[in-house]
């Protein structure tokens, strides 16, 4: 009863920003190009090249980070127990990414089928090379979103968490890391260099245009960031 | 029924000597029903445990009578009871007391005599 | 029967000790008073009951199991606390179909009633009320949940008299109509005092006196009288609290007293609830 309950809460709170964020995207897709086209000549305009899977990304993101911060208080409130919040956070990652994967697939062929607008991610293409309608890119799509609000929801947890020292600590961390590890890695024998961008591409499925190792890969770390999510919701209190 | 909660006696005595009050002074009658526990405890916002404290005594005393799946009613010889009682405990509660302070005042017991005679025409 | 126990409780924050070894128990069907002045640990002990924070040691049961992230154990207690963890901007009629996804069950009868004697407007968002209508949203959903033990964090915040006096005949009513146990905070003592079976009492952390109320009430006095006589004899008494006024002392002391042993000049009178709680945590 408390999980169905749970569950019923985080898709309502889910569900409603996703209508609002397909109604503006629909809206302001449509329009903007063809207001643009209606000045310039329409052959040139082209959509975004990310498609619209990436704003759909970072829109997952945000729709993670509202299901953590959201009405946690109030279910406990309400008698649940951590556990069956956290397992309703992950049913309700499940049904909106599947959602979000099938709007997308839905909404990216109907633009592309208006002649001027390709709304395709080019980037996904000349990486993969695999048709938009397809169960490749649903599934593809499916574990991006779920890592996005993995991202996300680990991110309103700790925001709500950790001290604004720890905070701004481990911001400076997310930025300065990858500047580091960057020039370390500039300075590594080609050799060492060579084994680092093998592992990349073998992960990310790049040399064998194999779209299910980033697949994979993005699995395992949505994996990962739930983990970390679990470890610090467990003991969140409610104050 | 008239509780001043005064802090000299427990609350759960008032209860039943406002009870016992009340059947003396006729206004629940020989058999008649009293209010339940329930209704006085919702009607002066009085915990239950301590009205049914107080009704106890009372059974005990046996002036007032549990009737099962009915309520409390009032005994036979309750009235006659509680009068004998009160009229026995008067000068306890109550000439002690008013010689006491008469002697404060340095009343003498002629005195004090005229006052209750005048305290009889009164009525 | 169910009861709660709490065993040796602690909870720190970082090097604050706001419980330390608390040990008591909460049987069915009775009311609390649960008393402590500011920052005393009430509230901390209710959180920690109610499954909102962990305790440092300590366990805390009902029927056996514990009551830390235990939905069983869950489903019988409810705290209604001083902070609203309802969305601001649900209407209140949301909110108690909500509680009852979450409950299963919702006296919908009594909540009528209450909403329509406290006069509370259903199709408000909680986040437009008042105080006091805040507290009475509060308190229709802590009396309408089929929960067993209820714990009350200042119920009456904001609560006019007629409001005040309201709850209690509810309050009265339903414990009669449904007995179950209610557990109630508050610094409004002296009107709550005829409502209490039984006292809890916090200082800093710990408690001190845990019994009826009237064998509280009954174990302590107030003796009173010229100062000087009172001083004489104050080393014979367990005094808990001294006050003196322009010549005259008061003694709140917990022993039985016979007036007749005492030197004249010196009365005994009984303390209600608030003096002996004012008197034990000053």
């Amino acid at each position: 009863m408390k999980l169905v309950a749970n569950v019923k809460d985080r898709l309502v709170n889910s569900l409603k920003p996703l209508v609002i964020f397909y109604g503006f995207y629909l809206f302001f897709a449509l329009l903007t190009p063809f207001i643009v086209s209606m000045l310039i000549a329409h052959e040139n305009v082209v959509g975004s090249p990310t498609g619209v899977i990436f704003p759909s990304f970072i829109y997952a993101a945000i729709i993670g980070m509202l299901m953590v911060t959201l009405r946690f208080n109030n279910s406990i409130q309400f008698g649940s127990s951590r556990k069956t919040i956290f397992i309703s956070y992950q049913i309700n990652s499940i049904v909106v990414s599947l959602i979000l994967a099938i709007l997308n697939i839905v909404f990216t062929e109907i633009m592309n089928n208006i002649s001027w607008l390709n709304m395709t991610s080019s980037v996904i293409d000349n990486l993969y090379k695999v048709n938009n309608v397809s169960f490749e890119i649903l599934v593809f799509s499916f574990v991006l979103f779920l890592l996005s609000i993995s991202i996300g929801s680990l991110s309103g947890l700790l925001f709500k968490r950790l001290k604004k020292i720890t905070l701004m600590f481990l911001g400076a961390a997310l930025v300065f890391i990858p500047m580091v590890l960057g020039y370390i890695f500039s300075v590594l024998p080609q050799s060492a260099k060579l084994a680092v961008f093998d592992f990349f591409g073998t992960i990310l499925g790049l040399q064998g245009k194999n779209i299910w190792a980033p697949v994979l890969t993005l699995l395992v770390i949505c994996l990962i960031f739930n983990f970390i999510s679990w470890l610090v919701i467990r003991r969140q209190p409610v104050k | 029924m008239y509780f001043k909660f005064d802090e000299r006696t427990p609350l759960y005595l008032q209860i039943a000597d406002q009870i016992e009050s009340a059947i003396l002074k006729g206004i629940y009658k020989k058999g008649q029903q009293i209010p339940s526990t329930t209704e006085i405890s919702k009607e002066y916002r009085i915990n239950p445990a301590t009205v049914l404290k107080g009704m106890n005594i009372l059974v005990e005393k046996n002036l007032i009578e549990k009737k099962r799946g009915l309520g409390m009613f009032v005994t036979q010889n309750s009235q006659d009871e509680i009068l004998e009682d009160r009229q026995a405990t008067f000068y306890q509660d109550y000439v002690l007391k008013t010689v006491e302070v008469a002697k404060e005042l340095n009343l003498s017991l002629e005195e004090l005599q005229e006052l209750i005679e005048r305290g009889y025409q009164n009525d | 029967m169910t009861e709660i126990i709490i065993n040796n409780i602690q909870k720190n924050y970082k090097d604050k000790k706001v419980l330390k070894h608390i040990s008591t128990k909460f049987e069915p069907g009775k009311i609390y008073g649960l008393l402590g002045r500011n920052g005393a640990g009430k509230s901390t002990l209710m959180n920690l009951i109610s499954n909102r924070e962990f305790p440092t040691s300590g366990e805390m049961t009902i029927n056996g199991e514990t009551v830390t992230e235990n939905e069983k154990s869950q489903a019988h207690i409810y705290l209604s606390s001083e902070k609203n963890y309802f969305s601001k901007d649900f209407k209140v009629k949301k909110i108690f179909k909500s509680a009852e996804s979450f409950y299963g069950e919702f006296d919908w009868d009594l909540a009528t009633k209450m909403i329509d004697r406290f006069g509370l407007d259903i199709n408000s968002k909680i986040g437009g009320l008042s105080t006091g209508y805040n507290s009475i949203t509060k308190l229709i959903i802590a009396l309408c949940l089929p929960v067993d033990f209820i714990f009350l964090d200042e119920p009456i915040l904001g609560l006019d008299a007629n409001h005040r006096d309201l709850f209690y005949e509810f309050l009265m009513e339903t414990y009669a109509t449904r007995p179950r146990t209610f557990v109630i905070a508050t610094h409004i003592i002296e009107e709550m005092e005829k409502i209490f079976e039984h006292i809890i009492l916090i200082k800093n952390g710990e408690i001190i006196d845990d019994g009826d109320v009237e064998d509280l009430l009954n174990s302590s006095v107030m003796l009173e009288g010229d100062s000087e006589k009172i001083a004489a004899i104050e080393d014979n008494f367990n005094v808990f609290y001294k006050h003196s006024f322009t010549g005259i002392s008061k003694l709140y002391v917990k022993n039985k007293v016979d007036e007749a042993q005492l030197p004249e000049g010196i009365s005994v009178n009984k303390l209600n609830l608030q003096e002996y709680f004012v008197g034990r945590t000053n």
